[in-house]
């Protein structure tokens, strides 16, 4: 259990600071145990907020939520925001671009392989990061901004731009969007994923400045075939150089008269990014963004527009803008309880997450989040994950299910191995066989596709792990315990704060399972009826 | 027993009407809504096997010309000997680990499509295969697959899927919504999983998105019922698969088609065809277990009398540069030929072979729009109205001989 430092400190502040309102809710789910604490939102509002803001939380931070107003816990949550990562960053990193380039020189067939180890490792520090934050609403929005902003990792191939490109959406995600914006323009990955780079005076590409409008900032309708062309004009002569600062060459850009978004004068990139900004339909297009990552797929065109007032008029502060979101009556509306579907991050890390499993190593992590469509760093295409419904078909159901029915169970397993054993066995490989992990082929095939030995990563970022599997022995040994833990876990929450069986199903779901529940089941068999519910797969 | 619409059919008509109609079966007349009526009957008869060559296979020596001195000199070191090369006619020989495929060849249920490609080829695996699902053209992206904007006009709720993926990989040409998907590896794997997906009572819950997750638990759970009920009276077929990958993602394909499962198309990759490097021995062996997993299909089909209602196409996304490159492979191309199998194919060849005295940068120009093998699938093997959203306005080929 991990309390959150400072928790009561805060709370009382924020009492004495303000008046706690409760708001009106007509949410008969919302309302189950607000009876029991009157100054609380409830274990329901509290799930609400935390699966759609960050990645699930475990239980013990879901209850301190629920103790708290709505507004307090979004203001509580919104100091968690952090502009850096936790998980040190892989190595190589830290080679300038001279290095990598004369590493490519030296032999390109070796160098192509390294640069795919770099990827996957990319791919797993980012995982891991999801993981183990200790702000999830950071990396929320860092995967919001991937997938608004995006770049894909085999068309740019450079792991090292990426990982800049992703560090950019933490420094400035949550902070002013207009700062955002600018460095997007300028940043490296972008410009080798919509050929800036080749765009040149004479020969202008127009790639960058039709998506800056079209989807970075403005939406169909509100620019013109000319503006992108004479946009794209603006923004030749952009090029990645030195250590991977994008700066605009001189004789490589046009610096001739344009006309773009009304605006007449001898733009460059930055002038039409300013005049972006200026647009009234940038304000929308944003606000519409964030509707549909936290409130609805159906996006209510009198509240977008306020919003988009709202952000234009605080100077496109962040903060000021999620807080207004998170206490809007439209995040915390009965409508839209459950109205999006969990993607496979939501649902994989959500799960770890809440279960309190931090010990999977990255790559079985992206093979988790690969079989169920989503791969962190090459969204599909320039316009990101479709998201909402197009997350599910048969087979990524499928996958989904047999995710939180096989591989949920086993990494628990695992993790109640660690905690007794296994930390006095790592890092002594065949010391002592009676506890040091081994191979074992003739394991419960449930277990294979989480823990085959072809999966072991060959550096882990977050550490030296190595893939690790439990033989039978071990398995007939702890699953027991792990299973007990769930147990207990239900048993402290329905007498520890007089919460009742409802509750607990609510801390879980957005609404009443479509299930029946065995009435029976204890230890796995309570949680799996919860997280195999169909519902469990929205938020 | 409550007299409705359903058990009305059974008794009027629907119960007799199977043993007239020859070659239709009786699963195709359980709907109440008799939907599948106007379903073209050779979409419920017959299906489609897609053979998915993933890294874009080298046409040049899978088909080779043998009177053309140019070969040899595009292709020094891999160019194929004489004893390598199966003489198929006077002027085209096939690389002779395909030797399995030729008791098809002179049973004349094989047909080789020549020069298969479009115009401004892209060299991307990603993009390309992207254009060969798709059927676009090569600067045109649309969003769905060219087999779902086919089936999404012939719904029939008596299908299994409209589709079975086996062995992984996307859903490819049938990419997109509005169509039943299903990924397999194991059918049976797949039913237990199935199995283990609730019953659940549909309310009149106007939550979009449980909707949407309740109606794909549904669609498993048909499929998985009735691929159950299917295998479970499969004939036995009596062929040893190969051991090979491809090998057994043939055998689930025949089990599929053997027991009848009703799914107009399968689809089976073989991956490992980017062969830049040391060509001649990898590619030798990738055909070799491409060839050994459809010659035993082929047996298994003729065998369980399937044969005939049986299409197989290979496709990839595209064929490979017809100079060799530095290190005995081959970098990214073009045009190229593909297979043709099936107890209904006329044997031989369609198309004809890229000059290879006229390159674009050593690389050969197609003499074929590959969508003309989509509709002669769309019109001579299922039987339906050319449309151009399938098509693009490519005419089918004399392939297929009834229909």
């Amino acid at each position: 259990m991990s309390p959150i430092p400072g928790l009561l400190i805060l709370v009382v502040s924020l009492v004495a600071a303000q008046p706690v309102i409760d708001s009106p809710s007509t949410d008969q789910q919302a309302t189950v145990d607000r009876a029991d604490s009157p100054k609380g939102m409830g274990i329901a509002d509290a799930r609400h907020l935390l699966d759609r803001t960050c990645f699930g939380v475990p239980h013990q931070t879901l209850e301190n939520y629920a103790s708290l107003t709505r507004d307090q816990a979004v203001d509580q949550l919104i100091s968690t925001l952090k502009t850096e990562a936790q998980t040190p960053l892989p190595e190589w990193t830290g080679l300038s671009f001279q290095e990598i380039r004369d590493l490519r020189l030296e032999d390109r067939q070796a160098f192509g392989r390294t640069q795919r180890g770099w990827q996957q490792e990319a791919r797993s520090w980012w995982a891991q990061e999801i993981l183990t934050t200790s702000s999830p609403l950071t990396e929320r929005l860092v995967l919001m901004w991937h997938g608004h902003f995006t770049s894909e990792m085999r068309t740019v191939r450079s792991p090292h731009a990426m990982l800049t490109q992703n560090q950019l959406f933490r420094k400035n995600g949550s902070d002013n969007f207009a700062d955002l914006l600018r460095a997007v323009s300028m940043d490296n990955a972008m410009a080798l994923y919509l050929n800036t780079q080749q765009s040149k005076k004479g020969k202008p590409n127009e790639n960058f400045a039709r998506e800056l409008f079209e989807l970075f900032s403005l939406g169909e309708g509100h620019y013109t075939e000319r503006d992108v062309k004479e946009a794209a004009r603006a923004f030749t002569g952009y090029r990645v150089q030195g250590q991977g600062q994008v700066r605009k060459v001189s004789r490589l850009h046009d610096s001739s008269v344009k006309t773009v978004l009304g605006k007449r004068g001898r733009l460059d990139g930055l002038d039409v990014v300013n005049l972006v900004l200026k647009h009234p339909a940038c304000g929308e297009w944003i606000a519409r963004r964030f509707w549909l990552e936290f409130v609805s797929p159906t996006p209510d065109q009198e509240v977008i527009k306020k919003w988009g007032k709202v952000l234009r008029r605080s100077d496109w502060d962040l903060k000021a803008f999620l807080s207004h979101v998170f206490k809007s009556d439209q995040f915390w509306s009965a409508e839209y309880r459950g109205a999006l579907v969990k993607s496979p991050v939501d649902l994989v890390m959500g799960s770890l997450r809440r279960l309190e499993i931090s010990e999977i190593p990255g790559l079985q992590l992206n093979r988790n989040l690969q079989a169920m469509g989503q791969v962190l760093f090459d969204p599909p295409n320039v316009a990101g994950w479709p998201g909402g419904t197009a997350w599910i078909d048969s087979t990524s159901l499928l996958e989904r299910r047999k995710f939180l029915q096989d591989a949920v169970p086993t990494a628990m397993i695992f993790a109640t191995w660690q905690k007794s054993e296994g930390s006095a066995s790592v890092g002594k490989p065949g010391m002592n066989p009676e506890k040091t992990p081994e191979m074992d082929p003739e394991m419960n095939p449930e277990m294979e596709p989480e823990m085959s030995p072809d999966m072991k990563p060959k550096m882990n970022p977050a550490g030296n792990r190595t893939s690790k599997r439990l033989n039978r022995r071990q398995i007939r040994r702890y699953r027991p315990v792990a299973a007990q833990s769930v147990e207990k876990l239900y048993q402290q929450f329905i007498d520890g704060k007089s919460m009742n069986e409802e509750a607990w199903t609510l801390s879980w779901l957005p609404f009443q399972p479509v299930t029946d529940a065995d009435q029976s089941d204890t230890g796995f068999g309570r949680l799996q009826e919860l997280i195999l519910d169909p519902t469990y797969q929205l938020k | 027993m409550e007299f409705d619409r359903r058990t009305f059919l059974h008794l009027s008509g629907g119960a007799c009407l199977p043993w007239l109609v020859p070659g239709v079966e009786a699963w195709a007349f359980d709907d109440p809504q008799q939907k599948q009526l106007k379903v073209a009957p050779e979409l419920r008869e017959r299906t489609l096997i897609l053979v998915e060559l993933q890294g874009g296979n080298d046409g040049l020596n899978t088909v080779i010309p043998l009177r053309d001195e140019r070969y040899r000199e595009l292709r020094p070191r891999i160019g194929l000997k004489k004893n390598q090369i199966i003489e198929l006619d006077s002027k085209q020989g096939m690389h002779s680990s395909l030797k399995p495929l030729t008791e098809a060849w002179e049973a004349e249920e094989a047909n080789w499509i020549l020069g298969l490609g479009y115009p401004d080829p892209n060299r991307s695996h990603f993009r390309s295969i992207e254009i060969w699902e798709t059927g676009s053209d090569s600067d045109e992206e649309l969003q769905e697959g060219w087999l779902t904007r086919m089936l999404k006009a012939q719904p029939d709720p008596d299908r299994a899927a409209e589709g079975i993926i086996i062995g992984g990989g996307d859903a490819g040409p049938l990419y997109g919504t509005g169509l039943r998907v299903i990924n397999m590896d194991d059918p049976e794997k797949f039913s237990r999983q199935a199995r283990a997906v609730p019953e659940v009572a549909r309310g009149t819950d106007a939550r979009k998105a449980l909707e949407h997750l309740l109606d794909v638990q549904e669609d498993i759970k048909k499929a998985a019922g009735i691929i159950e009920e299917k295998i479970q009276a499969s004939p036995d077929h009596g062929v040893r698969f190969p051991g090979t990958r491809f090998g057994q993602r043939c055998k689930i394909a025949a089990e599929m088609v053997t027991s009848g499962v009703p799914c107009p198309v399968i689809k089976i990759s073989i991956g490992g065809f980017d062969t830049h490097n040391n060509q001649l021995n990898r590619h030798s062996r990738l055909l070799t277990e491409l060839a050994d997993g459809l010659a035993a299909l082929r047996k298994a089909l003729i065998a369980t009398g399937k044969w005939d209602r049986t299409l197989i196409s290979t496709y990839s996304e595209f064929g490979r540069r017809a100079r060799e490159n530095g290190s005995e492979g081959t970098d990214h191309g073009t045009a190229a030929p593909h297979l043709l199998l099936g107890g209904n194919i006329k044997g031989g060849f369609s198309g004809r072979q890229p000059d290879l005295g006229k390159l674009v940068r050593d690389d050969l120009i197609h003499t074929t729009d590959y969508r003309r093998l989509y509709a002669t699938i769309e019109q001579k093997w299922f039987g339906l109205k050319g449309r151009s959203e399938v098509s693009r306005g490519a005419k089918p080929l004399d392939v297929i001989r009834k229909g």
